[in-house]
């Protein structure tokens, strides 16, 4: 085959079909990697003898003519607190380095691997996940492929430029406060954080466990959907972990007799004017001319900030006593000052949070889906400390989670879809529904997709 | 929030915790922690009354996690 097809669902099909074997598709993305991944700086590390080893099962398994799974073939990376067996997970940290080799993949790599997709790494992320950037002061930034001087948007950065750039069709990364959304949004790229509670996050290093996701990043809303079905299902050892069966999604259905709001107040404050643009076409095309306000959303805001501060703070306490200077700096002093916070912060926060989510699920009696801005910019300058928001200079690396915060606060679903800003670089549109329903996340960015609106770039340019 | 130090603060809880924080690390420490006052500050109070005081993380007896 001369030109390797692009998308998961292609390369599984040319794969069923005998078109291409799993061996060439593992040694294109594997030479893709290694021709452009260090100016690009998403995949920390790279299993090239067990990605070859499994695609050389996998092709002597079509042989005998034995059934193959939906993501036969499909090259993938994992952000690197997914523990890969024969790796310490290092989750962007240098501490973590000294850890001993993980004994197994994390399960959501298990389930992957089931489906016939192939790990071809780890991905470069912000320390411990305390970041919206994607830079990384021990292994250097994950840059952005639409403009290499750019942030790739974190914390999941490795995993937005890998795909971004086209080394891999897909990645899974983490979502804490927007740490899929934002690098979706800022390389142009579809992210899905699922539900609080939907997948598994057994065998992940933890960032803050209240509010901590796993989730997928793809071209295309019906590849997203297509891996995030695979990673479905009960596993034991989260607590987190709801145990749902699996409800399988696709984007079928298209988005007839779904009401679809914008998100106002809150949500139009501060942004750039190209970004609620983007916002306001994708409203347009989906027939979305209601406007609604999610109550108290700089609220939730500063209940996932406090929760986050001082939970992960207290994760990571011994090693902020013991080797402190050892921390990337730019997470640091997060960290020390939330193993500071009286405990009263805290308790409020947990408190507001009941109360915030109880107020917005009335919201879902009247809407299903919500649209608001992923970030209040695109893709900032590498280095660049602070943001414009409205009249107000103001420090970037909290800010860029300003509109995704609210949201993982309580858990609910969220697509990103891409769309092209008017300065020419992508801007990501949040797609929110109720608690379980990332089949109308999926189906609505499909719908962004067939309107001509939402498209994702790849390759470097 | 008006009477909140950071400093004051660094310097009374890093002890108890056990945390050294170089001077250096001390400004950016401080800006984060005023940060986070302003956050808790947002949420003093809010929401109002007392239906809420059960609202915490919850705990059910009898239940293990695998």
């Amino acid at each position: 085959m001369s030109v390797l097809p692009v998308t998961a669902r292609a390369i599984a099909a040319a794969v069923a079909n005998g078109a291409v074997s799993a061996r060439e598709v593992t040694i294109a993305a594997l030479d893709r990697i290694a021709a452009d991944n260090d100016r690009v700086g998403a995949f920390t590390d790279v299993t090239a003898d067990r990605a070859l080893a499994q695609a050389d099962a996998l092709d002597e398994t079509r042989r005998r003519g034995a059934p193959l799974g939906p993501l036969a073939g499909v090259p993938y990376g994992v952000k690197n607190l997914f523990d890969i067996a024969g790796l310490p997970t290092r989750a962007g940290s240098r501490i973590n380095r000294e850890r001993k080799p993980a004994a197994r993949d994390a399960v959501l790599i298990q389930r992957l691997e089931a489906a016939g997709a192939i790990l071809l790494g780890g991905l470069n992320m912000g320390e411990y996940a305390y970041d919206f950037t994607g830079e990384n002061a021990h292994d250097g930034p994950s840059r952005n492929p639409r403009d290499l001087g750019r942030m790739s948007g974190g914390s999941s950065g490795g995993s937005a430029a890998a795909v971004a750039a086209g080394f891999v069709p897909t990645a899974l990364g983490s979502d804490t406060n927007g740490s899929i959304r934002v690098p979706s949004s800022l390389c142009g790229i579809f992210g899905l954080k699922p539900t609080y509670g939907r997948l598994t996050r057994t065998g992940t290093f933890p960032f803050c466990e209240s509010l901590d996701h796993l989730g997928p990043f793809a071209t295309d809303a019906a590849d997203l959907a297509l891996i995030y079905d695979a990673l479905q299902g009960p596993a034991a050892g989260d607590p987190g972990c709801a145990g749902r069966p699996l409800e399988r999604t696709g984007t079928a259905g298209g988005i007839e007799g779904l009401r679809i709001a914008v998100a106002g107040g809150y949500f139009r404050t501060g942004a750039q004017g190209e970004v609620l643009d983007a916002v306001d076409r994708a409203a347009r095309a989906l027939g979305a001319s209601q406007e609604i306000e999610i109550p108290e959303a700089a609220r939730g805001r500063a209940a996932a900030f406090l929760i986050t501060n001082a939970e992960s703070s207290t994760l990571h306490l011994d090693r902020l006593r013991s080797r402190a200077v050892e921390f990337d700096p730019d997470t640091r002093a997060r960290f020390l000052a939330g193993a500071l916070l009286p405990a009263a912060w805290l308790v409020r926060a947990q408190r507001f949070r009941r109360w915030y989510h109880e107020q917005v699920l009335a919201l879902f009696d009247a809407v299903d889906v919500i649209l608001a801005p992923a970030t209040p910019c695109p893709a900032p300058l590498l280095g660049q400390r602070t943001l414009r928001l409205g009249t107000e200079e103001v420090p970037l690396r909290p800010n860029l989670g300003l509109f995704t915060q609210p949201i993982s606060c309580i858990g609910l679903p969220v697509a990103v879809a891409p769309l092209k800003g008017s300065g020419g670089l992508p801007i990501g549109v949040q797609i929110i529904a109720a608690p379980w329903r990332e089949d109308l996340c999926l189906r609505v960015a499909a719908a962004l997709e067939a309107a001509g609106l939402a498209r994702a770039e790849t390759g470097i340019a | 929030m008006s009477t909140f130090d950071p400093a004051k603060h660094l310097d009374a809880m890093a002890p108890i915790l056990g945390l050294s924080v170089e001077a250096a690390w001390r400004p950016e420490v401080e800006q984060f922690l005023t940060v986070a006052a302003r956050m808790a500050d947002l949420l003093d109070g809010f929401p109002p009354g007392e239906e809420l005081e059960h609202a915490a993380p919850v705990f059910r007896p009898g239940e293990r996690e695998a």
